[in-house]
C-alpha cells in the first residue's frame, strides 16, 4: 500500500513536471472518455426500464393476436380484471392518438392525453408528488372530469405550487387537476403522455368535445375508449401457465365481440414495450440495442483514437525515461514493479481525464437535452439524458479501459530496457527516433478512423440537408397555416364551423392573401395508413376491386386549397361548391402518381377509387381531376394521394393562406391573430406558422438533424483528436529528433528544407491514413445506406469534403511542430546531443 | 588588409559570452586567428577552454558576441540564416566527435544529404557520393545503415559526408573522441590524406598525439589563444612519429 501511495505521489509529480504533455493527454482523454460517457448516457436511456415504476419486470402486457384490431373493449377489461384469472391486478390504458388542446390561463398548447383506469398509479406503485391519483368512481362515465399532470407539463405551465385543485380546459372541457406525478415518471412505458385522465372522462373530453357522438353499435362500451391491458401475474404463476389459463376467456370474447375477434384470434402475454406499450418488446430491445451498439461503437472509435494518441505520446516520452527506468532496474526494481509504477501514472492520467470527461459529458448531455427539448413530437421529449450512478460507474470503467489501452504497451516496452546499454554514456554515433515505424502505423490508424467518422458525419449531414430542402416546385415560405380550436372554446360543432367559416371569409378578403384553402387536418405530403383501390361504381355491393396501395393519403379540402398551396392542376377540374353538397356525386381529385397507377398514361379521369382501413371501405369516388404529387418529408416512397371536397358540416380548423408577399408573412401572422381575436377572442389559436417552419419541425427532419448533429459531434471529436495526435506526435518527434535536425542544419539545410521534411513525413502518413479511412468509411456507408436520404453512399461531395478537411487538419496540426523544427538552433541541438 | 583577403579564415577580437541564470561565461575572450587555404590546424586545450565554441563560430553554427569574422574574405556578421545555411552547405564540412549519422538513412543517403540541400542533380550527386565514399574507403558499405558499422567506419562515413560537397574548409570537432586508438589513427590518417589532396582542415583535439598531425597547433586557455605553434610534420606516421617544430 505504501508503495502504491509512493507511486501515486511520484505520478502526480511527473504529471506536474511535464505540463505540456499532461495538458494534451488530459484533453485527449477528456474527449475520448467524455464522448463515451455521453453515448453511454444515451444507451442507458434507451435500454433501462421506465423510471419510478415498482418492479417493472413483473409487468405483463396482454395482447390480442390475429383480431381485426388489437385493443380491448372496456367491458372486456372488466371481464378479465374481475375474473381473478392470471393477474393479481391489471390496468387499462387508452391512448388518444389525436392531439388534445390544453388551455391554462393564456397558455394554449397541444398535448398528448392518456385515459387510464382508476388503479393506474397504485398499480404502477407510484404516488403522485402532489395531490392524489384517481378514485374508482372517476373511472365511471359521468363523474366530473379530473386529471393528473406529468411533472414536465406542470413545470411547463409555470410550476404553480397551488396547481392541484385548479381547473384547466382540456379540449374545451373544464377538468380539475387532482395530482402532479413525480418527476421522471412517464407511466408504464418510457414514452409517456403529458397528462392522464380517468377512462370515464373519455366520452366528454375526447369525443363529445370534438363533435364525435358515441358509437351506438358498441353498446355499453360506447362511453369508453378501447384500451391496452397490463397486469401483474399472480404470485408463483409462470408466464406460460398464465397464458394457457387466459385462453379460457378467448371463447367468451369471441362470442361477445364477433366483429373484432376472428376464429383464430387468441390472447398472449409478453412484457410491455419500453417505448410503446403494445410494441414487441424483443423487437424494441433489438432496435434499441443495435442503436446503442452503433452509438457505443462510434464513441469506442473515438476512445481508441484517443488511446492510440496517448500510447504514442507515452512511448515517445518514455524514450526520454529509459535511462531513469534503467537506473531503477539497476537499483533492484523488478519488471513488474516498473510496470506497476507506469500503470499507476497512466491510471492517474485516465482518472483525471475521466473527471474532465464527466464535465464534458455533463455539458454534452445538457446540449442533448436542449436538442431533444426542441422536437415537436411531445413523445420524444420524454427522453431526458442525464448523468446517474450507472453512468459514473461506466465512466470509471472507461478510465480503466483507457489505462490498459494506452498505458500497458508503453509500460511493457519501458520495463524491458537494456540496463547496461542505457547506463552507458549516450554518446552513440547514430541519431534515430524511437519506434518511428510503429508510431507511423498508429498515426495511420487514427487518421483512418477519423476519416471514417468524418465521412460518415459528412454523409449524414448531406442527407439531413437533402431532407430539409423542400421540393423547389412547392414553395413553403409564403404559405401560412392557421390552426384554431373553436371546440376548445366550448362551442358546439355548428358554432365551431361557423367560426371557422367567418374567419376564412375575413382572411380571404385581406389584400395580402392571394388564396385561402381549408382542411380538417394538417397535410403537406406523404402518406397515411389507408389503402386505395380502383373499383367499379357498384364495388360496395361486392363489385370488382383492384388494390392499388396500402399506404395512401386521403385529405378533405375546402375553398381554394389547391390554389392556396400552389398544387398545379394537371388534368380535369378543381372542386366546385356543388361537389361539397350533401347529396352530390362523390368526386375526387387524385395526384399524378395515383393517376399513373390507375392508367399507365396518367389519364385517369372518370375512374372510380375507394379508400379504406381495417376491412372497411368508403363509397366509390369518381376522379374529376389530377394534380401534381406533393412529396412527403423524409420519405423516399411515393405515396398515392387523394383529395375529397370537405362537407359543409365538416369542421375545418386548418386554414392554408397563400401570402402575396413572402416577406410580409411575419406581419400577416400578427394581423391574422388580431383578426381571430376580433372575430372571437375566446377561440384558442394553436399555431400560425409558415409551412416551411412546420416542415422544418417535422419529426423525421428532426431525427435526421439530430443524427447529423451527433455524427458531426463524433466526427469533430475524431478530427480534433487526430489533429491533437498529429500535433503531439510530430511535436514529440521533433523534440526527439532535435540533434538530427541540428545536424541537418549544420549540413546546410534551410528553414524550408526542415519544414518540408517534417511535412513530407506527415504527408505520407496522412495520405495512407486517408486512403484506408475512405475505404473504411465507404464500406460503413454502404452497409448503412438505408439511413441516407437523397445521397449516395459513395457521395463525391462528402468524399472530397472529408479529404480536404483531413488534409487541412493534418497541415495545420503539423504546422507548429514544423515551424518549431525549422527554428531549432543547430548549435543548441548539438549541445543537446 | 591584404592578409585578411588571402586567408581562408580570419577572425579578430572574437568574444563569445553565454548568459545563464545571471551567470556570464566568457567562452571566448578576444581571439585573433587567421587560417590560410590548404592549412591543417589543430586547436587544443583543456576542457571548457572554448575550443568547440570557436569551432561552432568558424562553422557558422554560432555567432560571436563581439568581434569580426571573415570567411574567404567575406564578413559573415551580416548574413541571414538562409545565407549562413547556404555557406555551411557549400563552404564548410563538419566532422563531429559523435559522428552524428542519421540512423534511418543508409550510408549513401547520409553522405548524399548535403548535396540534396544544395539541389545537386541526381546523376552528379551519385557520382560525388561515390567519389567521397571511395576517398574514405567505404564504397562497399554504401547500402548499409550506420548501426551496422563500427565506430571507425561511422566516422569515415561522417568524413565522407563532410567532404562530399567539396567544402573550402573541413571542421573536425574531436573526430577521434569516441574511437579506440586503432580506429582513431585510421581516421587521422584519412584526414591527413584529405589534407594532402588540398583540403583545409581545422581540427579540435585535446590529444597531443593527434594534434601532431596538423601543420599548426593553436592552444586555447580560458577563451584566449595562449600558443600558436607552426609545425613541420616529417613522416606521416602519426603516433610516435617525429615532429619538428618550426616556431
Amino acid at each position: 500500500m505504501t508503495t502504491l501511495w509512493q507511486d501515486v505521489r511520484y505520478g502526480f509529480r511527473m504529471l506536474a513536471k511535464n505540463r505540456g504533455f499532461t495538458a494534451i493527454a488530459l484533453v485527449t482523454l477528456a474527449v475520448g472518455i467524455g464522448a463515451n460517457t455521453i453515448m453511454f448516457t444515451m444507451s442507458d436511456l434507451l435500454l433501462r426500464p421506465p423510471t419510478k415504476v415498482k418492479e417493472p419486470e413483473q409487468l405483463m402486457y396482454c395482447a390480442i393476436q390475429d383480431a381485426l384490431f388489437p385493443w380491448f373493449r372496456y367491458s372486456a377489461y372488466l371481464t378479465l380484471r374481475n375474473s381473478g384469472l392470471v393477474f393479481s391486478d391489471c390496468l387499462a390504458q387508452g391512448d388518444d392518438a389525436r392531439p388534445t388542446t390544453l388551455v391554462h390561463g393564456n397558455s394554449v398548447g397541444q398535448v398528448r392525453a392518456a385515459y387510464v383506469s382508476a388503479n393506474y398509479f397504485s398499480f404502477l406503485g407510484v404516488a403522485p408528488a402532489q395531490g392524489r391519483g384517481f378514485l374508482p368512481a372517476e373511472e365511471r362515465q359521468g363523474s366530473g372530469p379530473v386529471m393528473v399532470l406529468t411533472h414536465r407539463t406542470w413545470r411547463r405551465l409555470g410550476a404553480d405550487p397551488n396547481m392541484v385543485g385548479q381547473f384547466l380546459r382540456v379540449n374545451g372541457v373544464s377538468c380539475q387537476v387532482v395530482g402532479i406525478a413525480p418527476e421522471g415518471f412517464t407511466g408504464a412505458t418510457f414514452i409517456g403522455p403529458d397528462l392522464w385522465l380517468p377512462l370515464g372522462s373519455h366520452l366528454a373530453v375526447a369525443d363529445l368535445s370534438r363533435g364525435r357522438p358515441p358509437r351506438a353499435d358498441l353498446g355499453p362500451d360506447r362511453d369508453y375508449p378501447s384500451v391496452h391491458l397490463v397486469g401483474r401475474l399472480q404470485p408463483g404463476l409462470s408466464r406460460s401457465a398464465a397464458q394457457a389459463q387466459l385462453q379460457a376467456l378467448v371463447a367468451r370474447f369471441k362470442r361477445e365481440y364477433p366483429r373484432q375477434w376472428k376464429p383464430n384470434s387468441s390472447l398472449a402475454l409478453r412484457p410491455p414495450g419500453r417505448f410503446f406499450i403494445d410494441a414487441d418488446v424483443e423487437q424494441e430491445q433489438l432496435s434499441a440495442t443495435l442503436f446503442s451498439l452503433v452509438l457505443m461503437g462510434v464513441s469506442g472509435v473515438i476512445l481508441l483514437i484517443a488511446c492510440l494518441n496517448l500510447a504514442n505520446m507515452l512511448i515517445i516520452q518514455g524514450a526520454a525515461r529509459r535511462r531513469e527506468m534503467a537506473v531503477r532496474m539497476a537499483l533492484g526494481g523488478g519488471r513488474w514493479r516498473i510496470i506497476q509504477q507506469l500503470l499507476v501514472e497512466s491510471a492517474l492520467l485516465a482518472l483525471l481525464g475521466g473527471i474532465l470527461g464527466l464535465v464534458l459529458a455533463f455539458w454534452g448531455t445538457s446540449i442533448l437535452r436542449a436538442w431533444i427539448g426542441s422536437v415537436q413530437d411531445a413523445e420524444l421529449r420524454c427522453f431526458r439524458p442525464s448523468l446517474n450512478v450507472r453512468v459514473l460507474v461506466a465512466t470509471l470503467g472507461f478510465c480503466l479501459v483507457a489505462t490498459l489501452l494506452f498505458g500497458l504497451r508503453p509500460a511493457q516496452w519501458l520495463s524491458r530496457c537494456d540496463i547496461a546499454g542505457e547506463m552507458k554514456d549516450s554518446a552513440g554515433g547514430v541519431l534515430g527516433s524511437v519506434r518511428r515505424r510503429r508510431r507511423g502505423l498508429s498515426m495511420v490508424g487514427q487518421i483512418a478512423l477519423a476519416v471514417a467518422l468524418v465521412l460518415s458525419a459528412s454523409l449524414l449531414t448531406r442527407s439531413a440537408f437533402q431532407l430539409m430542402r423542400p421540393d423547389p416546385r412547392f414553395p413553403l415560405e409564403d404559405k401560412l397555416v392557421v390552426q384554431i380550436d373553436p371546440l376548445s372554446a366550448g362551442y358546439d360543432r355548428v358554432r365551431s364551423i361557423q367560426t371557422c367559416e367567418a374567419l376564412a371569409d375575413r382572411l380571404s378578403s385581406l389584400p395580402q392573401v392571394k388564396a385561402l384553402g381549408t382542411s380538417p387536418r394538417l397535410f403537406f405530403g406523404g402518406g397515411d395508413v389507408l389503402s386505395i383501390s380502383e373499383c367499379t361504381p357498384a364495388a360496395e355491393d361486392g363489385g370488382a376491386r383492384r388494390h392499388l396501395a396500402r399506404w395512401a393519403a386521403v385529405t378533405d379540402v375546402g375553398r381554394d386549397y389547391f390554389a392556396a398551396l400552389e398544387i398545379p392542376l394537371l388534368q380535369g377540374r378543381r372542386f366546385n361548391l356543388r361537389d361539397g353538397a350533401p347529396n352530390a356525386e362523390k368526386v375526387t381529385i387524385i395526384d399524378e402518381s395515383l393517376a399513373r397507377k390507375l392508367r399507365p398514361d396518367g389519364n385517369a379521369l372518370g375512374c372510380f377509387v375507394q379508400y379504406g382501413g381495417f376491412g372497411e371501405y368508403s363509397d366509390p369516388y369518381r376522379v374529376v381531376g389530377t394534380v401534381a404529387h406533393v412529396p412527403g418529408v423524409g420519405d423516399p416512397e411515393v405515396h398515392l394521394q387523394m383529395y375529397k371536397p370537405a362537407q359543409p358540416d365538416q369542421l375545418s380548423p386548418y386554414l392554408y393562406v397563400h401570402v402575396a408577399n413572402r416577406k410580409a408573412a411575419g406581419m400577416l401572422r400578427e394581423q391574422i391573430a388580431e383578426e381571430i381575436h376580433r372575430i372571437d377572442a375566446r377561440v384558442p389559436i394553436l399555431s400560425i406558422e409558415t409551412l416551411a417552419r412546420i416542415r422544418k419541425a417535422d419529426t423525421s427532419i428532426w431525427f435526421a438533424r439530430f443524427g447529423a448533429r451527433l455524427a458531426l459531434a463524433a466526427g469533430a471529436a475524431a478530427l480534433f483528436l487526430a489533429a491533437l495526435g498529429i500535433y503531439a506526435i510530430k511535436g514529440f518527434m521533433v523534440v526527439s529528433r532535435t540533434p538530427e535536425i541540428g545536424i541537418r542544419k549544420a549540413l546546410g539545410a534551410t528553414h524550408w528544407d526542415i519544414m518540408s521534411m517534417v511535412f513530407r513525413e506527415g504527408l505520407v502518413l496522412t495520405v495512407v491514413g486517408l486512403f484506408f479511412g475512405l475505404l473504411l468509411g465507404l464500406g460503413v456507408a454502404r452497409v448503412a445506406a438505408s439511413l441516407l436520404y437523397g445521397v449516395s453512399p459513395i457521395d463525391p461531395v462528402s468524399v472530397v469534403a472529408t479529404v480536404v478537411l483531413l488534409a487541412l487538419t493534418a497541415v495545420l496540426a503539423g504546422l507548429i511542430p514544423a515551424r518549431r523544427a525549422a527554428r531549432i538552433d543547430p548549435m543548441a541541438a548539438l549541445r543537446y546531443e | 588588409m591584404s592578409g585578411v583577403q588571402e586567408a581562408l579564415i580570419q577572425v579578430e577580437n572574437l568574444h563569445r559570452v553565454f548568459v545563464t541564470d545571471e551567470v556570464e561565461t566568457h567562452a571566448l575572450a578576444g581571439i585573433h586567428l587567421s587560417i590560410a587555404r590548404g592549412e591543417y590546424v589543430a586547436i587544443s586545450g583543456p576542457s571548457g577552454c572554448g575550443k568547440s565554441t570557436l569551432m561552432a563560430i568558424l562553422g557558422l553554427l554560432d555567432t560571436p558576441s563581439e568581434g569580426d569574422y571573415w570567411l574567404d574574405g567575406r564578413p559573415v556578421a551580416s548574413l541571414t540564416p538562409s545565407e549562413r545555411a547556404r555557406i555551411r552547405n557549400r563552404r564548410v564540412g563538419f566532422i563531429f566527435q559523435s559522428f552524428n549519422l542519421i540512423g534511418d538513412l543508409t550510408v549513401h543517403q547520409n553522405v548524399e544529404l548535403p548535396l540534396l540541400y544544395r539541389r545537386v542533380p541526381s546523376a552528379q550527386r551519385r557520382q560525388w557520393v561515390q567519389e567521397a565514399l571511395d576517398r574514405v574507403g567505404m564504397s562497399h558499405r554504401a547500402k548499409h545503415y550506420p548501426a551496422q558499422l563500427s565506430g571507425g567506419q561511422q566516422q569515415r562515413v561522417a568524413a565522407a559526408r563532410a567532404v562530399v560537397g567539396r567544402p573550402a574548409i573541413l571542421l573536425a570537432d574531436e573526430p577521434t573522441g569516441n574511437l579506440d586508438s586503432n580506429s582513431g589513427r585510421a581516421v587521422m590518417d584519412m584526414l591527413a590524406e584529405l589534407h594532402r589532396e588540398g583540403t583545409t582542415i581545422c581540427m579540435v583535439t585535446h590529444d597531443p598525439r593527434y594534434a601532431g598531425y596538423a601543420q599548426r597547433t593553436i592552444h586555447l586557455f580560458d577563451g584566449r589563444i595562449v600558443d600558436d605553434d607552426m609545425a613541420v610534420q616529417k613522416p606521416q606516421d602519426s603516433l610516435g612519429g617525429t615532429v619538428e617544430r618550426r616556431a
